[in-house]
């Protein structure tokens, strides 16, 4: 191996952290090589890429996203801390971003492949590990929608099994007590969402999760649109109005709050189950309808399972 | 060498190399590897630590035509080294005390 392979291969193992922190150790290295002038002895010390990466990485990717406890910020401070813009606070290759309560009238939340963690606070904040910083958008825009994205699509490494270095990107969202907005939208990609019990209110929006997992507790909609393309997605809360329900191959339940007598659905399912309160409807090709009510679920039912469970 | 060396220790090591003289990354490494046993991919994540929490800043400077980052220390790394240092001796009469039975009058 030449000293570009060794610390091209390097690179990429690290891609985890921040471009920074990725530029800054190639230079260490190229610059390490140049002085012990022994290519191939430095090679030897320094063990493979691989093995360096880790050490690299364990060093600064290790602290992980911990579900830090919502009652360790409980002062009533937040409103005079907080501006309307982004605070930075920025160690190693961790992000931080926060918003108060009353400047977010939407909310908006893109994660691609990550693994998300959503707990409650006193006000809106971000915490990311593992996510290289221009991969993370995190701003409150003009119509007061603060919209936080993973545009990271896809990254080699979560997807490899063999490689102890793997560093799954980690993001813990704290949402304030009680907080209400207009329109609220949360999507996953190929990741992992799961929360503490919220009391988290929305006027209208929409869920999406492709291949992941999802499991949301305390969500109360009006009307929210589901889908779920080969994912596991498990909702409890509230959906209010006509609710749009899609379901590829995945497994969608919702425990939800309510009158189950003011609730209505249609069901159009190809090859999958349907179950509504205990009327269990599976079969090829079969379309159900019932009388429409003020609430209603349109659902797609493809080859997937969607289970909805109403009661006071 | 028989005995291991924690990472404070390797910290103060690594601060006292950089006060002595503005020096570099393959040479602080060589330096330490002389009375300690680390491993060479070690020492980069304790500069890049170090430099993080502000005990050490780096500045470039050309050398035989190309650019070699340097290392120095800081006043705060000053201040960490001296504490060490303080420590160390504490430590070390301690040891030395029940190691080699030099008792204290």
């Amino acid at each position: 191996m030449t000293r570009e392979e060794y610390l091209n291969e390097l690179k990429s193992s690290i891609m985890s952290l921040t471009s920074d922190e990725q530029a800054e150790a190639i230079q260490y290295y190229s610059d390490y090589f140049e002085e012990a002038g022994d290519d191939e002895k430095v090679m030897r010390e320094l063990g493979s890429p691989e093995e360096l990466s880790k050490t690299i990485i364990e060093k600064f990717a290790n602290a992980l996203v911990d579900t830090k406890s919502a009652d360790s910020d409980n002062e009533d401070d937040s409103d005079n801390n907080d501006k309307g813009s982004a605070d930075y606070k920025r160690s190693i290759d961790a992000l931080y971003f926060e918003f108060a309560k009353k400047d977010v009238k939407n909310l908006s939340m893109d994660f691609g492949a990550a693994e998300v963690v959503l707990i409650e606070g006193d006000k809106y904040s971000i915490e990311t590990r593992g996510l290289p910083e221009e991969a993370i958008n995190c701003y409150l825009n003009k119509e007061g929608t603060l919209v936080i994205s993973n545009t990271r699509r896809f990254n080699l490494n979560f997807w490899s099994h063999n490689r102890r270095s793997r560093i799954v990107p980690r993001v813990l969202v704290t949402l304030p007590k009680n907080a209400a907005v207009e329109k609220f939208r949360i999507a996953i990609g190929a990741g992992k969402l799961t929360t503490r019990t919220l009391s988290f209110k929305c006027n209208s929006g929409n869920i999406d999760v492709g291949a992941g997992n999802m499991i949301l507790d305390g969500i109360f909609g009006g009307r929210l649109d589901m889908r779920c393309g080969m994912g596991n997605f498990e909702f409890n809360g509230s959906v209010t109005g006509l609710v749009n329900l899609d379901c590829g191959m995945g497994s969608v339940r919702l425990n939800l709050k309510g009158n189950p007598e003011s609730y209505s659905y249609d069901a159009k399912v190809s090859l999958g189950d349907f179950c509504f309160n205990d009327e269990k409807k599976s079969g090829v090709c079969k379309i159900y309808n019932n009388q429409k009510k003020e609430n209603h679920f349109s659902v797609n039912c493809g080859m997937g399972s969607v289970s909805i469970k109403i009661s006071e | 060498m028989v005995f291991t060396a924690g990472s404070a220790l390797l910290d103060a090591v690594v601060l006292s190399v950089v006060s002595l003289e503005g020096t570099y990354g393959y040479k602080i490494t060589q330096d330490v590897r002389k009375i300690m046993d680390v491993s060479e991919s070690t020492l980069y994540p304790v500069l890049r630590r170090l430099q993080k929490d502000g005990y050490l800043e780096t500045y470039d400077m050309e050398f035989q035509g190309r650019n070699r980052r340097y290392y120095k220390i800081t006043s705060n790394g000053m201040i960490l080294l001296d504490k060490y240092r303080s420590e160390w001796v504490l430590f070390r009469n301690g040891v030395d005390d029940i190691l080699l039975g030099r008792h204290e009058s």
